[in-house]
């Protein structure tokens, strides 16, 4: 098949690929500046105001903060431990796979109330709690400018 | 007739078993348990133990002064999100169809991809900071000549930065389906177009669209199925009590009743209530894509979806 293309086709496909580009920065960009805020000098970043193109300094003390942290390898274990149900279907594409059991044991069914409170009590509730407050020092981890604040 | 068919597809029968157990065992065996809407249930007492009490946490909803308030944000969460987040995918996998260069297309899809497989607690994270007063937004808005504020706090501000870092989140994930969609479409069909003498646009919307109109009307059909459920993860994570007028939904809602103050049989009631109009909602949308459209549920071809419907929609509550 030939392909010619018309002025109109050639201004849609300029305009497309202009989107796409815009697309992947948008999408990227969030990503970037996180690991970028992750990297740089905590009291630098604090002081720092609008967009972040590079780390600003460099400093890894975060994460070892985190990995010092005794709830993430806790909370890992109880993510491996407990990923075996279909939370992932159930909350479709919404939610990462990671997370979505604990949410699923934090969530309002009555099927819920019915695991947690029957036979399967203990194993629940406390993988449970203890998941919770690993995602709970992931959490803190994105939010170290604070903490570092303080 | 069954006897019959049975008797010859004996071992694809045996097959079907597992799922069957599976389906039993899990997700119906389950389901007496929504009988504590109707009780006062006490952990202590258990399932049957406990006394019935009738429609009381039924109407301790419906009167409850929040009802109204949690029954508009839910439900125009959701138009919202059928209004914008729906068509988006579709929006991008026509464009990403458009695409000459393979190796670049194949570039933005994977990149479009990476934010669906970082944790929503993560996301929300994000979303916390970037919204913060010294956030990169708020960089941008003053820009523009706009003001500095906390964009969290905002009631007004809410839906917005749901729904776009919904859509932020997803487009990408989500335009997988079509694009899967899209790449059953006959080629001989755009030959034959361009014969006749007609351009891209004329080619996407009398070649591709109808294409992919059986992908779009299944999800949407299951999407009005989940009407009245939002995702509460990103709620909970995102909310604060300033701008509950428009963010506490009734899943939020019963999380604070139901989980946090151990109100099971409240909390079961609004869930049952949830899942019927889930449930009236995906029949009736059913019934009226089989008339408009002769597309629907329950057809030989697409039962995978029927699964997904399934655990999607109405059984939501039963699982």
């Amino acid at each position: 098949m030939v392909i010619r293309r018309s002025t109109g086709e050639r201004i849609f496909d300029a305009f497309n690929i202009i989107f796409m580009i815009l697309l992947m920065v948008v999408t990227l960009y969030p990503l970037l500046y996180v690991v970028f805020a992750s990297v740089s000098t905590p009291s630098v970043l604090v002081q720092h105001r609008g967009l972040l193109l590079k780390p600003l300094g460099f400093e890894t003390g975060s994460y070892g903060l985190v990995f010092k942290n005794p709830m993430i390898p806790k909370g890992y274990l109880n993510t491996l431990f407990i990923v075996t149900d279909d939370g992932y279907w159930r909350y479709g594409s919404g939610t990462g796979c990671g997370d979505s059991k604990v949410c699923y044991y934090r969530s309002c069914y009555p099927a819920d109330i019915v695991h947690i409170s029957i036979p399967s009590e203990i194993f629940c509730k406390r993988s449970y709690d203890r998941s919770y407050k690993g995602i709970k020092a992931i959490w803190k981890l994105y939010k170290f400018k604070q903490i570092n604040v303080e | 007739m069954l006897v019959k068919d049975f008797k010859k597809n004996k071992l694809i029968y045996l097959m079907a078993l597992p799922v069957l157990a599976y389906y039993i065992i899990f997700h119906y065996g389950p389901m007496y348990g929504v009988i504590i809407a109707f009780k006062n249930f006490s952990p202590g007492r258990g399932i049957l133990g406990s006394s019935w009490v009738g429609f009381q946490w039924f109407k301790d909803f419906f009167s409850s002064y929040y009802f109204g308030r949690l029954l508009r944000n839910t439900v125009l969460i959701n138009v919202l999100n059928l209004i914008f987040s729906f068509p988006a995918p579709i929006i991008l996998a026509l464009l990403l169809n458009e695409l000459r260069h393979e190796r670049f297309k194949k570039t933005v899809q994977t990149v479009s991809y990476l934010p669906h497989f970082i944790s929503l607690v993560v996301i929300c994270g994000m979303i916390h900071d970037f919204t913060a007063r010294d956030g990169i937004i708020n960089d941008i808005v003053e820009w523009f000549g706009g003001e500095r504020k906390t964009m969290l706090l905002e009631p007004g501000l809410f839906r917005p930065i749901y729904i776009i870092s919904g859509i932020w989140q997803n487009v990408g994930w989500d335009s997988i389906i079509y694009l899967a969609a899209l790449s059953s479409i006959d080629q001989e069909l755009y030959e034959a177009a361009v014969i006749d003498g007609a351009n891209r646009w004329k080619q996407t919307l009398h070649i591709t669209l109808p294409g992919i109109l059986p992908t779009i009307v299944i999800l949407l059909i299951m999407r009005i199925g989940a009407m009245m459920n939002v995702g509460h993860e990103k709620i909970i994570l995102l909310y604060n009590s300033n701008i509950y007028e428009t963010a506490d939904v009734i899943s939020t809602f019963v999380y604070r009743k139901g989980l946090s103050q151990a109100n099971y049989s409240y909390s079961a009631a609004v869930g049952l209530f949830n899942s019927i109009v889930n449930f009236v909602l995906i029949i009736l949308a059913n019934w009226f894509s089989r008339k408009a459209t002769e597309i629907s549920l329950w057809q030989g071809e697409r039962e995978w979806l029927l699964e997904e419907a399934l655990e999607r929609g109405y059984l939501m509550l039963l699982t």
